[in-house]
């Protein structure tokens, strides 16, 4: 152990991470996630005493040193560095209480492991001031997420979006190596200055990034975490690329900017992002994939606020993120307590017997408005941006509670007979502690924040959209996978197409059967020809004496 | 030369004398092959603790041939033999002595003509290491040479019902690359009157046509042993048709020779008669690259598909040397050493689920669903050969790529797609076998691998990371 705090967690989490690897799978696997989840506390209250001490510790390993590569491990204790780990470490904590009690969770030491090591990682990310530990971490991150996802359809159509957005990263750090030789995130402005081929670099960070944030048009892997369950889909959700996409975001900026249509590409794809999220919230069936929406829909006005001010720091809209991780919860909650129902047409009229619950969601609300319309928005741009986050979650909010909690109850009667008043408290209380949390110390209550909170009473009365429910029934569109039969049509297709081509006529027909064919044939008839030469005939012998002559007149020139 | 005391002629030689004693071991019912088979594994082991002994002799630092060891073959004509090593071909050693161990663990259990496969296994060894280790034009030659004939010999034997077409294309490629270099080495010899050192080809002069003639010769017969255009389809065929592990690692170490043979004989400058071929060779690289990479995406095949990855990454080695970066050689070489152990720690674990499912006469869908120990294995290997962060090839690829972009930029570029395809290959393999849709445990389930070939494997894994924390380890601090 160093007296740097930040190596200290790097190194605790990691053998946290391993040791759950070995611990017996099944035997007293509450009691030892209980205590990884105690571990995890006590480093949590650590950080928390050495971020409010403002300790600042250098540490800086030299991993690689020769001649013009040098890569250096920073992992520098700074108040920054803490600030950006808390709310990671929240996640975390949230999850790990959650996996202790979940009953959906076979393997629960596991998950509670790949989750210690997952922070490890993202604490290389954060602390990182070059481009090569950046990859790595955001790469290990990738991976561990991929051990995360435990149901065969996530990880196929995560895999594929993962290898692209690590593939485009790659390439665009390799292209920036390739001009300057640094790899210090510093050479992004010089590369921003100098560099060649910025349009191509952007637009691979910029992909890169929209496929780990699943914004519109690669949502897709975003939205197949709902074949998991909860814990595992709120973790990914909120400390696994998402994050690890914004968290880069941040540190490429001074690059992106410098890409004349990086704005424009932003602000469409997060508008796409917000509509479609939108959309989802109201029309989507499956209770996970509304939470996947909710949860797009943040990331989505997230990139979208980060246009509208000079200089994005991930770390003012944190109280937001950890609401959003809160909303999830009580979604949670909510599932839980019907039974693990997924199905909001299967809900219906649940006020009765879970109000405290929905007085969680409807405070929950009006702590959102009051954090996010408190949000600076002194620029034109993130007024218009901020107002229109909270009217879309106020909509889609109040259409999803007014579904679920009041009319005529759709749950089957085990459902409605095994309905909780509250559920266990592993789904709302970790939940109701971060909305708690996040409203000390009692601000100043807006007006805008309290008509926001009417303007949701209002929707939740009237219940505006109350006919898109009957798009609940549509087995078409609740199961089309548009985009991914999109891409199929569009990519895969063709490579398929041009590969069998290629293979057929080039392998097959111009080099096995024309190449290599004619090659056979013609020594075979030169065998044939040799054979024929030399068989006992006078014009044979002829023949032959008349060649032999010929050669040595060719040689010795008469 | 004493003080070396003959280390890289005990290298070459000791796996010919492991051949020696597998032939005269006995193999018969109740010995079960065990003779034979741990005989030759001890061969491999011992020399392995030679070269480690060999690297603790290197100088990490110096690029220069280091142990050189001379003799006099012949006195009229005279021909000697030199023998050197420096870290790059120390690396290649070590790795394909590593890639050998787990092929024959990989083949530990199979019987069928079990002693040919380790005579000729071992023949190749030596043969190969030979190769690596020739330090003159003439030995260089002979290596070269005659490490076809175990091969020829293992296709012949370990080949599918197409073999004979097989060993047809083989020899015809093979025997095209084998007398142009004899050619070019008879010039060689002629100029020189007695030993070539490689180093110092270059620094012979020729006049115009003999110069183009010998380039032209040494590239092609190099280029007959790299899977590129039109030459790729003697490897694509073998490689789809062998299905013994161990005879598919070697093989696929074929052309590794090819690339080696370049790195060789290109000097840091090219002549000027070369260039042309070098840009002719980039052209054609880059095209096969793209070219094998498709077909390994759309193929089923999951032993083309393993070519189609190691042909690209071969190419994108090749093209990575022609950049004349002494750091990216080394990349290249410490990214050999991984990359061997990761082809051949595939095809172990490939094959066994291939025998499995042959004798149980499954489908390849879900196969690994129901063998935890397998599917870490597998998935590891598939990640570290995808190029991720758990292996040295992520730094090397990285640094290799980076040199290609500058050098040109479409053709780096090009190599990344082809990169992204030959990956999305292998994933779309391993998740077909991790398929738990179509996973029917009434089918009956493959046998998880045992817990010694579990720990052999991770031990493999450990290897391998270890690499990836310090990738650039033998250039010292």
């Amino acid at each position: 152990m160093t007296n740097n705090m930040l190596v200290n967690l790097f190194i605790l989490l990691s053998l946290t991470g391993g040791a759950a690897f070995f611990l017996p799978k099944d035997k007293y696997s509450r009691f030892f996630s209980l205590l990884v989840f105690a571990g995890a506390v006590s480093y949590g209250w650590l950080i928390w005493q050495a971020y409010l001490s403002g300790s600042s510790e250098p540490f800086v390993f030299h991993w690689i040193q020769y001649k013009s590569l040098h890569i250096d491990i920073n992992l520098s204790a700074n108040q920054r560095n803490y600030l950006y780990l808390m709310p990671l470490g929240i996640v975390l904590l949230f999850s790990l209480f959650c996996n202790i009690f979940s009953r959906q969770e076979i393997r629960r030491l596991r998950l509670g492991g790949l989750m210690c090591v997952n922070l490890a990682f993202l604490l290389l990310l954060i602390c990182t001031n070059n481009l090569i530990i950046l990859m790595i971490s955001a790469f290990l991150t990738s991976i561990t997420t991929l051990y995360i996802i435990n149901d065969y359809e996530s990880k196929k159509t995560y895999i594929v979006y993962d290898l692209i957005s690590d593939m485009a990263l790659f390439t665009a750090f390799a292209i920036i190596y390739s001009q300057f030789h640094q790899v210090e995130l510093s050479v992004l402005t010089k590369y921003a200055r100098e560099g060649e081929h910025i349009p191509l670099v952007a637009s691979l960070i910029l992909l890169s990034l929209l496929i780990k944030n699943g914004l519109f048009l690669f949502h897709n892997q975003l939205l197949s975490f709902r074949d998991l369950n909860f814990n595992r889909l709120v973790f990914l959700s909120f400390s696994s690329l998402p994050v690890v996409g914004i968290l880069i975001y941040e540190k490429v900026m001074p690059l992106l900017s410098a890409f004349e249509y990086g704005r424009l590409v932003i602000a469409v794809t997060a508008g796409l992002s917000a509509v479609y999220a939108l959309g989802g919230t109201l029309i989507y069936d499956d209770i996970k994939e509304k939470t996947l929406c909710f949860n797009m829909l943040f990331w989505a006005f997230l990139y979208a606020l980060a246009l509208t001010v000079p200089h994005f720091s991930f770390s003012a809209y944190f109280s937001l993120f950890l609401l959003m991780l809160a909303l999830n919860g009580l979604i949670h909650a909510l599932s839980a307590a019907a039974s693990d129902e997924i199905y909001v047409s299967k809900t219906g009229g649940f006020f009765k017997n879970l109000w405290l619950l929905f007085l969680f969601f409807v405070l929950w609300f009006a702590i959102f408005a009051q954090n996010t319309l408190s949000l600076d928005y002194s620029q034109a741009g993130a007024r218009v941006v901020i107002v229109l986050f909270v009217s879309f979650m106020a909509l889609a909010l109040a259409h999803f509670l007014r579904e679920v909690f009041f009319g005529a109850t759709q749950a089957d009667e085990i459902v409605s007979a095994r309905l909780k008043a509250l559920p266990y408290a592993d789904c709302w209380l970790p939940a109701v502690l971060i909305c708690g949390w996040s409203v000390f110390p009692f601000p100043e209550v807006s007006r805008t924040a309290v008509m926001a909170f009417a303007v949701f009473l209002l929707l939740l009365a009237i219940h505006p959209l109350r006919r898109l429910s009957r798009y609940y029934a549509d087995e078409e569109l609740q199961l089309a996978e548009f985009f991914k039969r999109f891409y199929e049509l569009v990519v895969l297709t063709p490579i398929t197409v041009l590969g069998r081509i290629l293979w057929l006529t080039i392998d097959f027909v111009i080099i096995e059967r024309t190449i290599i064919n004619s090659l056979s044939d013609m020594i075979k008839f030169l065998i044939k020809v040799s054979q024929k030469i030399h068989q006992p005939a006078l014009i044979n012998y002829i023949l032959l004496a008349l060649c032999g002559l010929g050669i040595l007149f060719l040689y010795t020139g008469r | 030369m004493s003080s070396n005391l003959y280390l890289l002629s005990v290298i070459i030689v000791l796996p010919f004398l492991g051949m020696l004693f597998v032939l005269a071991a006995k193999n018969d019912e109740k010995t079960g092959g065990r003779n034979v088979y741990n005989v030759s594994l001890f061969t491999v082991i011992a020399n392995i603790v030679l070269i480690l002994r060999m690297f603790s002799r290197l100088d990490v630092k110096s690029s220069a041939l280091q142990l050189v060891e001379r003799f006099t073959w012949l006195e009229n004509p005279r021909i000697d033999i030199v023998l050197g090593v420096d870290v790059f071909s120390a690396l290649l050693l070590l790795s394909i002595h590593l890639a050998f161990i787990i092929g024959f663990i990989a083949v530990r259990h199979n019987r069928i003509q079990q002693k040919s496969m380790m005579v000729f296994a071992l023949l190749f060894l030596s043969q190969i290491t030979g190769f690596l280790l020739a330090a003159d034009v003439f030995s260089f030659y002979i290596f070269f040479e005659a490490m076809l004939f175990p091969v020829f010999m293992l296709i012949g034997i370990f080949g599918d019902i197409r073999r004979q077409g097989i060993m047809y294309r083989f020899f015809l490629y093979n025997f095209l690359g084998a007398v142009v270099l004899f050619l070019a080495t008879i010039i060689l010899y002629n100029y020189q009157n007695g030993a070539v050192e490689i180093s110092k080809v270059t620094q012979l002069s020729f006049n115009g046509r003999t110069e183009h003639f010998m380039w032209a010769s040494i590239l092609i017969s190099f280029l007959s042993r790299i899977p590129i255009w039109p030459f790729h389809f003697w490897i694509a065929s073998v490689s789809s048709s062998i299905k013994n592990p161990l005879v598919f690692i070697i093989v696929n170490l074929i052309p590794l020779t090819g690339i080696y043979g370049l790195i060789r004989f290109l000097p840091q400058t090219f002549p000027v008669s070369a260039a042309f071929y070098i840009t002719a060779l980039e052209i054609i690289g880059v095209v096969t690259m793209l070219f094998i990479a498709l077909i390994g995406f759309i193929n089923r095949d999951t032993q083309y598909k393993f070519f189609s990855y190691i042909t690209v990454y071969y190419i994108m080695y090749m093209l990575g040397l022609l950049s004349k970066n002494t750091l990216i050689m080394l990349n290249v070489g410490f990214s050999f050493f991984s990359y061997l152990i990761i082809v051949a720690g595939l095809e172990f674990v490939s094959s066994y689920v291939r025998s499995q499912q042959e004798k149980l006469e499954l489908g390849t869908e879900g196969l690994l669903c129901p063998v935890p120990r397998l599917a870490f294995v597998y998935s590891f290997l598939v990640l570290a050969a995808i190029g991720l962060p758990v292996s040295s090839l992520f730094l090397n690829n990285f640094l290799i790529i980076s040199s290609l972009l500058e050098n040109s930029f479409n053709l780096g570029i090009t190599v990344v797609c082809a990169l992204v395809l030959s990956s999305g290959a292998l994933l779309g393999d391993l998740y077909r076998l991790k398929d738990s849709s179509a996973f029917c445990p009434e089918k009956g389930c493959i046998t998880d691998i045992s817990k010694p070939y579990f720990f052999f494997m991770t031990f493999i894994i450990f290897v391998l990371i270890a690499s990836f924390i310090r990738p650039l380890w033998f250039l010292g601090r």
